[in-house]
């Protein structure tokens, strides 16, 4: 276990860590810090923030068994349910959420880790700008946009995430570049208006 | 990655604590399973696959190859494309539209690589086979695939040496792309004149990628090495797996256009 939290989780390993809490452990290590800021960059609210990174990993340790290799890497297929959850979050945002409860519920927020979470989505307020303006991009495009460009993922671990293979992924992020670059030279003092109160 | 035992008390860590006692109830009853988990485990399989296909796509292939990119003064002046010089030797040539295939294939037999250059219409492909491709070096059977739409596909040619700077410059042009810091994607191939046989010619076929009913937006092209001599093109209907799937992409994404156009 010494060997999987110093070189990360692999392929054939990932199956696994909804059952073996070392080996989860080690995956969640691994990218905790990136799913937090996954979230940050489209959240802005810390209590929802802290509540969609415990549902992204536990949406993952539930589904870790059906994880195949071959549709991608670990980092991939992690942003992929990351990217769904986020949706599904947008989706109801605005929607009673009375009678949900979540994992998070028992592990409160205290000052300290707001300050943290606040710092992080501050920093990620530019980010968030960005992904407001690609609201009206079509969705396959925009959700490779997203990933290359807010995330950082390849163009192929962007289209694994996505479920489309690398090639189409590349026709869809240079397709929703030239959108968004139209859309932005047309209207220039159009300000996002959907962005999230901090 | 070791932070979190520097902040035992922050929000990470508590729950992790509890997505392990998540985790470790689903164990227990997942018991059954442990013995195949051991022995996956012993397994040293740590190296990470990639994806299949990105050995062998575009968008990968970008990464691999080309760099002899940006010296000046180009001796071949052409709209479809430009043969560069570079500095010690070899050139880079640059296409821009598929069209002059002979004097592309002239480009390069004064490079020192014998071709056959094949434009097509879109969707349209050379029956096969027609010439037996070469197994050297790693050469993929359906050879090297390019496809994107919008900027030049750039075959370099040169020696080792040329190579790795040609390598290094493409992937700065791959990142600078996917950061979204330059507008055209790149796609390229690197040739070295040392490693053809007498019998080998470089074998080149494009053709255009219609980008939203533009058929000058992109273009696909496909490089072969063969093995002895190369018969005539004879075009008929048809498609690499490649192709068919950027034009599954482009289809797609038309009809989610068209919907949102009349959506909105």
């Amino acid at each position: 276990m010494v060997a999987a939290r110093e070189r990360g989780i692999g392929a054939e390993q990932l199956r696994w860590i909804g059952t073996d809490p070392d080996l989860f452990e080690a995956f969640y290590r691994e990218h905790v810090e990136e799913v937090q800021r996954f979230v940050a960059r489209r959240v802005g609210d810390r209590e929802r923030a802290a509540d969609l990174t415990a549902e992204i990993f536990l949406a993952a340790i539930g589904s870790a068994h059906r994880y195949r290799p071959r549709r991608g890497t670990p980092k991939a297929w992690l942003y992929g349910i990351a990217r769904v959850l986020v949706a599904n979050d947008r989706r109801r945002q605005g929607r009673e959420r009375a009678g949900e409860e979540g994992l998070r519920g028992s592990v409160p927020l205290d000052s300290d880790d707001a300050a943290r979470m606040d710092a992080r989505i501050d920093a990620a307020a530019q980010s968030r700008l960005l992904y407001a303006a690609m609201d009206r991009l079509p969705e396959a495009e925009r959700a490779v946009l997203e990933l290359v460009a807010i995330d950082e993922l390849t163009v192929a671990e962007a289209g694994a995430a996505v479920g489309v293979r690398p090639v189409t992924a590349r026709v869809r992020l240079h397709r929703a570049r030239r959108k968004l670059r139209a859309e932005l030279e047309a209207a220039p003092d159009s300000s996002p208006s959907k962005e999230d109160r901090p | 990655m070791n932070k979190l035992h520097d902040t035992d008390a922050h929000f990470e860590a508590r729950l992790l604590a509890q997505l392990r006692a998540v985790v470790a109830e689903r164990g227990i009853a997942d018991d059954a399973r442990s013995e195949d988990r051991a022995a996956v485990i012993s397994t040293p399989a740590w190296r990470r696959r990639a994806p299949r296909l990105a050995l062998s796509a575009a968008a990968v292939l970008a990464a691999v190859v080309a760099g002899l990119i940006g010296s000046g003064g180009g001796d071949n002046t052409s709209k479809a494309f430009a043969v560069e010089p570079q500095a010690g030797g070899g050139v880079a040539i640059k296409i821009y539209s598929l069209s002059e295939p002979e004097n592309l294939e002239k480009a390069l037999d004064e490079a020192g690589i014998p071709s056959s250059v094949t434009y097509l219409p879109a969707g349209m492909t050379c029956r096969e086979p027609r010439f037996r491709p070469s197994k050297e070096g790693g050469q993929a059977p359906r050879g090297f695939e390019a496809m994107g739409p919008g900027g030049p596909t750039i075959i370099g040619i040169g020696n080792e040496a040329q190579r790795r700077e040609f390598n290094n410059e493409m992937q700065k042009r791959e990142s600078e792309w996917q950061r979204g810091e330059s507008t055209q994607p790149t796609v390229a191939q690197f040739f070295n004149p040392d490693r053809f046989g007498p019998d080998q010619t470089l074998v080149l076929t494009g053709s255009p990628l219609p980008y939203e009913g533009d058929p000058t937006g992109g273009h696909w092209t496909q490089v072969q090495i063969a093995d002895g001599p190369v018969g005539p093109c004879e075009p008929v209907k048809g498609t690499t797996p490649i192709q068919a799937e950027g034009a599954k992409a482009l289809r797609e994404d038309e009809r989610e256009n068209e919907i949102n156009r009349r959506g909105g």
